[in-house]
C-alpha cells in the first residue's frame, strides 16, 4: 500500500520554520504563546481539504498537518480570507473577513492577534520553496564542493555543516510543496475571481436598487 | 548458514557480538549523528519523522514510549504533543545517545514530562498493558532479535494502541534502486568520512539498511508479534517505510 507524503506534512513543516524561527526574534509575540500552552487551534483550508493544527507550547509553535484530538478552536476559510487574517485590525473586518471560528472563541482571537504581529511574508516564503529554488542551491552546494575539495577537507567540513544546518532547516523539500502551491495558487485565483464577480454584483444592486 | 550468526551490515558475526559492534557505531557517531542523518537525507529524515507523529494520533495527557530515540528529535515533538499531563520515555541502549537525547531536551526547555530510560529493546523493563503508544524511528534495523523486540513492545502497550515503526525499506519506483545504491555505497561513506571522520561507521549504517526487511516482510513479522490490522505507508519512493499495528 503506497501513498505519497502528506503535503499537509510538507507545508506544516515549512510554517513551522518560519514561525518559530521569527519567534526566537521577537520576545514579546513568543511571551503571548505561554497564555495558549497546551492548546489547539486548528485552521481548516476550504477547498484544498487541509487542515494545519497549530499547537502553541511556553515559547514555540509546533504545528502539524494531522491531528486526531479534539481541538480547542477551529478557524475556517479560504486560503486567502486565512492569510488576511493577519491583517485585520478591527471586529468588523473580522466579522467580514470570511473566517468562521468555531469552538474557544477566546483562544482563536489570541491566536490571530499572534499571527498578526508576526512579521512573515508568507506568500514570500512559500514562493521560495520550490523546485528551481531548490536545484540552484543544490547546485551551488555542489560547485562550492568541487572548489574546496582542493582547499582541505576541514573547511569543506565546515562549510557544508553550516550550510546544512541553516539551509536545510528552510527546505525540508520541494517536492510535495511544489504541487500544494500549485494547488494554493488554483485556489487563490479562483476566490479572486470570485471576489471580483461579488463586488461586481454588489455594485450593480446598489446601482439599481 | 550458521545458526549462531547474524548480519552487520553486509557482514556475518556471531549473534552475541552484533549489540557490542552496534554500539561501538553508535559511540563513534554520537556527537555528530544528527548532522549525518540532514547530510544522509538532505533534512528530509525531518519529514519523515514528522510524518509519524502525525500518523500516530497521539494526544494530550497520553503516555508514549519512544524506543531508540536516541538524540532526542522526535522525543521532543512527541513531549510537546503529549503535554504537561502526559509522559514520553525516551529509551536507548546506548549511553552517549541517551545522554545526547537528555542535553538537547535540556537545551529545549523540555523537563518536566520525559524519563529517560537506557535499555535493550528486546527485553523492555516496563509493565504490561502500559503506554499509548510506542514510536520507534530508525531503530529497530539495530536490533539482533527483532522478532523479541517487536514482541516486547506488544506487551507494554496498553489494549486499543499502536506501534509506529519507521524505517528504511526498499524503493518501490523503478529507477530508484540503481541511484540509491550508489548514493549508499558510493557518496555516504565520504560523507561519513568528511563530516563525521568515521566512514565505517556509515558504511555499517547503509549495509544494515540493505539488510532490513522489506516492507512486506515487515508487515508479516508485525502480525507474528500479534499485532492486527497492521500497515504500511511508503514514503519518498519506498526508500522508508512507516509500519503500524495495534494491540487489540
Amino acid at each position: 500500500m503506497t501513498r505519497p507524503m502528506s503535503s499537509s506534512s510538507a507545508l506544516a513543516a515549512v510554517i513551522e520554520t518560519a514561525l518559530n524561527g521569527y519567534l526566537a526574534l521577537d520576545p514579546e509575540v513568543r511571551s503571548r504563546c505561554a497564555a495558549l500552552d497546551g492548546s489547539v487551534i486548528a485552521m481548516q483550508l476550504k477547498g484544498l481539504a487541509l487542515t494545519l493544527y497549530f499547537l502553541p507550547t511556553t515559547d514555540r509553535i509546533d504545528v502539524l498537518g494531522h491531528y486526531e484530538g479534539e481541538p480547542d478552536t477551529l478557524l475556517t476559510g479560504t486560503p486567502a480570507s486565512l492569510f488576511r487574517l493577519a491583517v485585520v485590525r478591527s471586529e468588523e473586518q473580522l466579522f467580514n473577513s470570511g473566517v468562521e471560528f468555531h469552538g474557544d472563541t477566546e483562544k482563536g482571537e489570541r491566536f490571530r492577534d499572534i499571527l498578526a504581529s508576526v512579521d512573515i511574508d508568507w506568500e514570500e516564503l512559500l514562493s521560495r520553496v520550490t523546485g528551481d529554488a531548490i536545484a540552484h542551491q543544490m547546485g551551488n552546494m555542489a560547485r562550492s564542493l568541487t572548489a574546496t575539495a582542493t582547499q582541505g577537507l576541514t573547511s569543506l567540513q565546515e562549510d557544508v555543516s553550516e550550510y546544512l544546518r541553516e539551509e536545510s532547516r528552510l527546505v525540508p523539500t520541494a517536492i510535495e510543496v511544489n504541487n500544494l502551491l500549485e494547488e494554493i495558487d488554483t485556489v487563490r485565483l479562483d476566490t479572486d475571481r470570485l471576489e471580483a464577480r461579488i463586488q461586481r454584483l454588489e455594485k450593480l444592486h446598489k446601482d439599481t436598487s | 548458514m550458521s545458526d549462531d550468526t547474524t548480519d552487520f551490515g553486509f557482514q556475518r558475526v556471531p549473534l552475541t557480538e552484533k549489540a557490542t559492534r552496534v554500539g561501538a557505531v553508535f559511540d563513534s557517531v554520537v556527537d555528530r549523528y544528527d548532522l549525518m542523518n540532514d547530510v544522509m537525507s538532505l533534512g528530509i529524515h525531518r519529514l519523515w519523522k514528522r510524518f509519524a507523529l502525525e500518523t500516530s494520533g497521539i494526544r494530550h495527557g497520553q503516555r508514549v514510549l519512544d524506543l531508540a530515540g536516541g538524540t532526542g528529535d522526535l522525543a521532543a515533538r512527541l513531549a510537546r504533543l503529549v503535554g504537561a499531563r502526559g509522559e514520553v520515555v525516551l529509551c536507548d541502549i546506548n549511553a552517549g545517545m541517551l545522554k545526547q537525547g537528555r542535553a538537547r531536551l535540556i537545551d529545549e526547555g523540555i523537563t518536566g514530562n520525559v524519563r529517560y530510560v537506557q535499555s535493550d529493546a528486546q527485553h523492555l523493563p516496563f509493565p504490561e498493558n502500559y503506554f499509548d503508544c510506542v514510536t520507534m524511528a530508525f531503530g529497530l534495523r539495530n536490533v539482533t532479535d527483532k522478532t523479541a523486540a517487536l514482541e516486547s513492545i506488544y506487551r507494554v502497550l496498553k489494549p486499543g494502541s499502536r506501534v509506529l515503526i519507521l524505517e528504511f525499506s526498499k524503493p518501490v519506483v523503478p529507477g530508484l534502486k540503481p541511484l540509491y545504491d550508489l548514493y549508499s555505497f558510493r557518496i555516504l561513506p565520504v560523507m561519513g568520512k568528511l563530516i563525521a571522520k568515521d566512514e565505517n561507521s556509515y558504511r555499517y549504517l547503509a549495509e544494515s539498511i540493505r539488510m532490513h526487511p522489506d516492507q512486506l516482510q515487515m508487515l508479516s513479522m508485525l502480525e507474528a508479534a500479534g499485532f492486527e490490522r497492521c500497515q504500511y505507508h511508503n514514503l519518498t519512493g519506498g526508500i522508508v517505510a512507516l509500519h503500524s499495528g495495534y494491540k487489540l
